[in-house]
């Protein structure tokens, strides 16, 4: 990071203090006998609201992630945006910035239509500040727009700005340089998948380990729990996290925490990044053959495969399926407006398999000479949802009209302990395309994830071909 | 002035051969259909966006963009305004041309579907206006036969004897011809009664009614221009549909002409209400803080929505599918929101994980079927089942006056399917090993349909074929072909 960065980082730093202080002071003395009325703007006083509520927030669900590590509550800037976010560590790298003053007392900008709906740029930090005091607070408690649909979520991360990603003060020394770019490929949805993500996660973890050396008078696997923590939360603010890797991080907790005292320092180190490697290896990698295997012993002779998205996985499962001689093509749909299919369909070009291509819209038209769907999860919660990339679920109502089986092909590390029924509660809302950021007067709202419930035949893991209802008892198992 | 004896285009064109100007409106009429210029929008024939990269089609919001989209909907019409203007035609047709009798009007009607067709084919809309003016006639028809047909009354208008029998067989051809001339302008009901199929049709190029010239008629051809004879068919000659009618179909009876243009006049006032009496219960389906999920594009729901909004002051929230391969929905955003509805739009992708959201599905209709299933844009089945697997209503809104069409879907998804280019997903189908499809219609199962908003009142999908035998009649051609 360069020293211009970190300059201006630590003058917004210095801004969130005083900020911070005035906050707290407003706190004390409610009548504001010192200070002029007006100083207390209705902004602090809804940021301050704000900033309790997250907290409760936190507390109630402290269990949600290994990752969470409570803000302060009373700090003012916390959520300036709108309200509409809970979680502190998304607006952690952006209250440095909003916090300040000036933008507060920006005029509204052109941006916002009559309607108050919610404008996607909102999360550049000087019209976030000032939409949140001006436009979604004039309207009526009861108004519907996708802002309030969505107000649970937090708002899609705005691709980079390598100012948002200026890490927390207390914590800038930790962050180590591979990070930073490892969030701007995050936010840039240049890395996508839950596999990938999650290597190239632990990839970052590995530099970081390697050129860790721990402090003289400090535990190494106290310091480095803590370093391998603030790296992991400005990864999480880049992009929310994917269970996959917040299933991986815990697995690297948990094996820094057995670091023994008496080591030495490089064989700990050593030990860890071939725990590491070992992970990526064994866990991401050897299962999905193992899955592609498992899997193939469905695909017949004639067979013809709908697929939808791009998961390594179904990709592997395909060419072990060719490699056993079998003959059967494959029908990729694809969804806007990420188009992901795309890259399945360049990849079973090359295998050399015949490939129908079709868009969304029609899905039930060829269904009818479907004989089996095959996608990938992003990840299996206990109550048997599955969590996988926006779409499938029509994809799953569509097969299920038509009876046609379903396979969800999921590596066992991406099973979690969370519950969910639909993909409305917990979601990560995308940013807005550019086709409608010209767009004059109607909003636009995209999620990231479907949550299938049901409908599946059957999910692929490296265990074996198992029901959706079996993730609990194998989440069982492996603990 | 020529019978026709036959549905064909040709002998169509040979009725209407002394009427230059209907043949004119009716060529006019039909180039305009093959070009594809009345093409609704969110149907339309190419992608909407030809000139745009593939994989981003653009939001059209820009200037030019805006001005594109004015100068397309300025050519391109509803289909019920393109409903309405081949009504007007088809009046224009039957209130100049000489018919005598309800059976040739079949034939004329008939002619017209099977032209309308081979040129339409994809829409079912014209084809339903014409089944459903042959209807018509023949309840005309019905009514004045039911009261049985007093010869004294009948006898009043012609100079020639009556020559049915009570039971309406024509007796034959008892009377000469009766000659008059074109430009005499002589109503024709004067010679309505003569069945010399001898002196049915004269200049016929291509029509195949040759055969049925008598030799004398083959000695001496008439010249365009000379009189002509003009009689009532004669029930043995005639084809398509009219074959199978009872003779009565071709006696001449005075105040049928007038009934027939009367009722021909209620359904185009049918057509032009029909919006209003579906808007009128919009308050009924719509309360305050809904939120609505729409697909693609259409005007009829558009309409509805707009009324709910300013006349019923309902307030709601519409998520609108954008409906690829011509993102209607695009459109209809901006049209509801420069009228402060408020709107979202959604890839059609985000429908299911924000169903468990949505109170009401609306959703727009190519064709109702006569199970109670409908042809609506492609991607909407999709909206249908994700909608009852959360137990949110599924609400057709459509005109049944044009819409509603007599036919099964026993080609499943393929029943009046179509076929656009699928430019959007930006890949190249030089590729080898690659197929690339983008089907314009889905059909939707009754079973997914909770009801019908319609203009004649809510209606389920399992009464949908009464409906069907109100308004058309079984011996009428499915298919005009």
């Amino acid at each position: 990071m360069s020293t211009e960065e970190e300059k201006e980082a630590e003058k917004a730093r210095k801004k969130a203090e005083k900020a911070k202080r005035a906050a707290e002071f407003a706190a004390k003395n409610p009548n504001g006998f010192t200070k002029p009325k007006e100083k207390l703007s209705k902004a602090e006083r809804r940021a301050k609201q704000e900033a309790q509520r997250a907290a409760k927030a936190n507390e109630a669900d402290k269990s949600k992630s290994s990752s969470k590590n409570p803000k302060n509550p009373k700090n003012p800037s916390s959520n300036v945006d709108i309200g509409s976010n809970n979680d502190p560590q998304a607006s952690a790298s952006r209250q440095v910035l909003s916090s300040s003053p000036q933008t507060l007392a920006l005029p509204p900008p052109i941006l916002n239509n009559s309607n108050g709906n919610s404008n996607r740029k909102q999360n550049t930090p000087p019209r976030k500040s000032s939409t949140s005091s001006n436009v979604p607070f004039s309207q009526p408690p009861s108004t519907l727009n996708a802002q309030s649909l969505f107000s649970h979520l937090s708002p899609p991360m705005k691709p980079p700005l390598t100012k948002t990603l200026s890490p927390p003060p207390q914590t800038s020394k930790s962050i180590h340089p591979s990070t930073v770019t490892l969030c701007n490929a995050y936010s840039r949805f240049s890395i996508t998948g839950s596999n990938s993500r999650c290597i190239a996660m632990l990839e970052c973890f590995k530099k970081i380990i390697g050129d860790y050396e721990p402090p003289k008078d400090k535990v190494m696997s106290m310091d480095l729990t803590r370093v391998l923590k603030e790296n992991f939360k400005v990864i999480t603010e880049s992009r929310v996290h994917s269970i996959s890797m917040g299933n991986a991080f815990t697995f690297l907790k948990n094996f820094v925490t057995k670091i023994k005292h008496n080591e030495e320092t490089s064989v700990s180190k050593d030990n860890l990044l071939l725990a590491i490697d070992q992970f990526i290896e064994k866990t991401v990698q050897f299962a999905s053959d193992v899955i592609a295997k498992e899997g193939s012993t469905k695909v017949k002779n004639g067979d013809v495969i709908l697929t939808y998205g791009c998961s390594t996985s179904v990709k592997k499962l395909f060419a072990k399926a060719l490699d056993q001689g079998k003959d059967f093509r494959v029908i990729v749909v694809d969804g806007r407006p990420e188009l992901e299919g795309k890259k399945m369909l360049g990849y079973l070009q090359e295998l050399g398999i015949h490939v129908t291509y079709v868009g969304y819209n029609s899905l039930s038209y060829v269904m009818k000479e479907v004989s089996l769907v095959l996608y990938g999860a992003a990840a299996l919660l206990s109550n048997g949802s599955v969590v996988c990339r926006v779409g499938a679920n029509g994809v799953t109502l569509v097969a299920g009209a038509y009876r046609k089986p379903v396979l969800v092909c999921c590596e066992t590390y991406k099973f979690s302990k969370k519950v969910q029924i639909d993909a409305i509660t917990h979601n990560e809302l995308t940013p807005k395309p550019d086709e409608f950021k010209s767009s004059p007067c109607s909003d636009w709202v995209g999620v990231k994830y479907d949550v299938v419930g049901e409908g599946v035949a059957g999910i692929v893991t490296e265990f074996g071909i198992v029901p959706t209802t079996s993730v609990a008892v194998i989440l069982r198992e492996m603990e | 002035m020529p019978s026709i004896y036959s549905p064909t285009s040709a002998s169509l064109r040979d009725y209407l051969a002394s009427h230059s100007h209907l043949l004119l409106a009716l060529d006019t009429f039909l180039l305009s259909l093959r070009l594809g210029e009345f093409n609704n929008p969110s149907y339309s024939d190419t992608p909407s966006r030809p000139n745009e990269i593939p994989g981003s089609p653009s939001f059209r919001s820009t200037e030019s963009g805006e001005l594109k989209e004015e100068t397309k909907e300025g050519r391109k019409v509803s289909r019920s305004a393109l409903t309405l203007k081949a009504m007007e035609l088809v009046r224009s047709i039957v209130g100049t041309t000489k018919w005598t009798s309800s059976g040739e009007l079949l034939i004329i009607l008939e002619a017209l579907g099977r032209l309308f067709h081979s040129s339409y084919a994809k829409d079912p809309c014209l084809s339903n206006t014409i089944r459903r003016l042959m209807n018509l006639v023949r309840t005309v028809e019905e009514d004045l036969k039911t009261p049985q047909p007093t010869p004294g009354a009948l006898s009043v208008n012609t100079n020639l004897p009556l020559t049915t029998d009570p039971g309406g067989v024509p007796s034959g051809a008892l009377s000469p011809p009766n000659i008059i001339s074109r430009s005499t302008s002589t109503p024709s009901m004067t010679s309505a009664l003569i069945s010399q199929p001898q002196n049915a049709s004269t200049d016929l190029l291509y029509s195949n009614l040759e055969r049925f010239r008598s030799d004398s008629m083959a000695e001496s051809p008439e010249p365009a221009g000379v009189p002509v004879p003009d009689g009532p068919l004669n029930p043995s000659n005639v084809e398509g549909i009219a074959k199978k009618l009872p003779p009565y179909f071709f006696e001449y009876k005075a105040e049928f002409r007038q009934m027939v243009m009367e009722g021909f006049q209620e359904v185009i006032d049918d057509l032009e209400e029909g919006r209003r009496e579906i808007n009128e219960q919009a308050g009924l389906h719509i309360h305050s803080n809904e939120i609505i999920l729409t697909y693609s594009l259409s005007r009829t729901i558009e309409i509805f929505l707009l009324h709910a909004h300013q006349r019923e002051k309902r307030q709601f929230h519409v998520i609108i599918a954008e409906g690829a391969p011509h993102f209607g929905g695009h459109v209809m955003a901006n049209k509801l929101s420069s009228k402060g509805v408020r709107v979202t739009v959604i890839n059609d992708s985000a429908i299911t994980a924000l169903m468990p959201r949505v109170n009401l599905v609306l959703l727009p209709a190519h064709a109702i079927l006569a199970n109670g299933g409908v042809v609506a844009p492609s991607g909407s089945h999709l909206c249908a089942l994700s909608a009852l697997a959360n137990k949110v209503p599924t609400v057709v809104v459509s005109s049944l006056t044009f819409k509603l069409c007599p036919m099964y879907p026993h080609e499943g998804q393929d029943i009046m399917q179509d076929f656009v280019s699928p430019a959007f997903l930006g890949v190249g189908s030089e590729s080898d090993n690659v197929d690339l499809i983008c089907p314009v219609h889905d059909y939707i199962p009754p079973e997914l349909i909770k009801l019908f908003i319609t203009n004649v009142g809510g209606v389920l999908p399992s009464y949908v074929y009464r409906l069907l035998s109100e308004v058309y009649c079984v011996e009428d051609p499915i298919i005009f072909k």
